[in-house]
């Protein structure tokens, strides 16, 4: 078989394989590029609440805890309770795949219910980007990275004349390496 | 013949590197079969210099995972305001955040973190330098102990105080 035309079969197949991998390597590239504006694994959301403290807001029991979870619409989710500083009041909630709390202001009665959830899809794609899988992933991300790598240099023998390697391809090839270079250079 | 003896050569080099091998993972065994020191946070809060470097189980509520990457937790007893961190090793890379607010046990190693003028001085420069919101909510916390940790040095009458925490925690329960 012409060195070409096996050069174009394994940059065709490895295409098509990688093509899921690339799309979740991609995303979960922005996603994880972007921590300063977002948390890419977990959506967190605040409610601010008032509550009627009971009579006795120094001896708070795990009945008043319950009785105020009622009131804020948490009734069936009490986890724990305890006193973070004085006049403070956290209560731990129950989250189905994630975990809440409400902190409440003992001398106001004004607080926040925050809770935080798993991010859908990115949280999966996160774990697979980050390798937090380990084992037998580490050896297939390996091979991926690989992989890329052949579909990089093969792409650059799929054509022939002034479109190639040996024509303006030479020249989208050099400005795509030099960029890299460039921002080392201002930012490393 | 040439053949067979470069086999049975490799083949002998081999052996012995798996003896080895053998060796140093019963010793190891033989380590880890030792018993493992079981403290819950209040106590390890006072004996916490005794086991630097040692394996130990640590009881405890979870109070918070930190929100991004999710490898520290911190433990609390029956002080909320003494937290005890603690990292994930390479089997776990990361606490589940409903663990919050469940009691928990972890095995992991005991360290000693030094706090001086000249840790607290590179935290400063390091946090000056630093304007990522990728662990804002760890920052602000450091911002606010830096004068509480120049106030225990000073307090302490030496010139640094002791931060004890777990490191490569590779297995964890929950209790409760």
């Amino acid at each position: 078989m012409k060195l070409r035309k096996l050069n174009i079969i394994l940059h065709r197949d490895l295409g098509y394989f990688f093509t899921g991998m690339i799309i979740i390597y991609s995303l979960s590239g922005i996603a994880l590029n972007h921590l300063n504006e977002w948390n890419p694994d977990l959506i967190i959301t605040k409610q601010e609440v008032k509550v009627k403290l009971p009579e006795n807001s120094a001896s708070i029991n795990k009945q008043d805890v319950e009785k105020i979870l009622a009131d804020i619409g948490e009734k069936d989710n009490y986890k724990k309770y305890y006193f973070p500083k004085k006049n403070t009041l956290k209560i731990f909630l129950k989250v189905s795949h994630g975990s809440g709390s409400v902190n409440i202001d003992l001398k106001t009665g004004n607080g926040y219910i925050e809770k935080l959830a798993r991010r859908p899809i990115f949280n999966e794609m996160n774990f697979l980007h980050r390798n937090n899988a380990r084992k037998l992933w580490t050896w297939y991300s390996d091979i991926f990275a690989l992989s890329l790598i052949i579909l990089a240099i093969s792409g650059l023998f799929i054509l022939k004349g002034k479109k190639g390697i040996k024509g303006r391809g030479a020249w989208l090839t050099i400005a795509g390496i030099l960029i890299p270079l460039i921002m080392l250079l201002l930012y490393y | 013949m040439k053949k067979l003896f470069l086999l049975m050569i490799i083949s002998a080099f081999l052996f012995s590197c798996g003896n080895n091998e053998n060796k140093t993972k019963k010793e190891q065994t033989n380590q880890v079969t030792q018993e493992i020191v079981k403290l819950n946070v209040d106590t390890f809060l006072t004996k916490a210099s005794e086991y630097v470097g040692k394996e130990i189980e640590l009881t405890g509520t979870v109070n918070h995972v930190c929100k991004h990457g999710a490898k520290r937790l911190k433990l609390m007893g029956t002080d909320p305001e003494e937290l005890i961190k603690v990292e994930s090793g390479d089997k776990i890379e990361k606490f589940d955040v409903s663990l919050e607010g469940n009691e928990v046990c972890v095995k992991g190693i005991v360290k000693e973190l030094i706090i001086d003028e000249e840790y607290i001085a590179q935290l400063e420069s390091k946090m000056k330098n630093d304007d990522s919101k990728e662990h804002a909510d760890d920052h602000h916390e450091d911002l606010s102990k830096i004068k509480e940790m120049r106030a225990k040095i000073k307090a302490s009458g030496t010139d640094h105080i002791s931060i004890y925490y777990i490191t490569d925690c590779n297995e964890y329960k929950v209790v409760e």
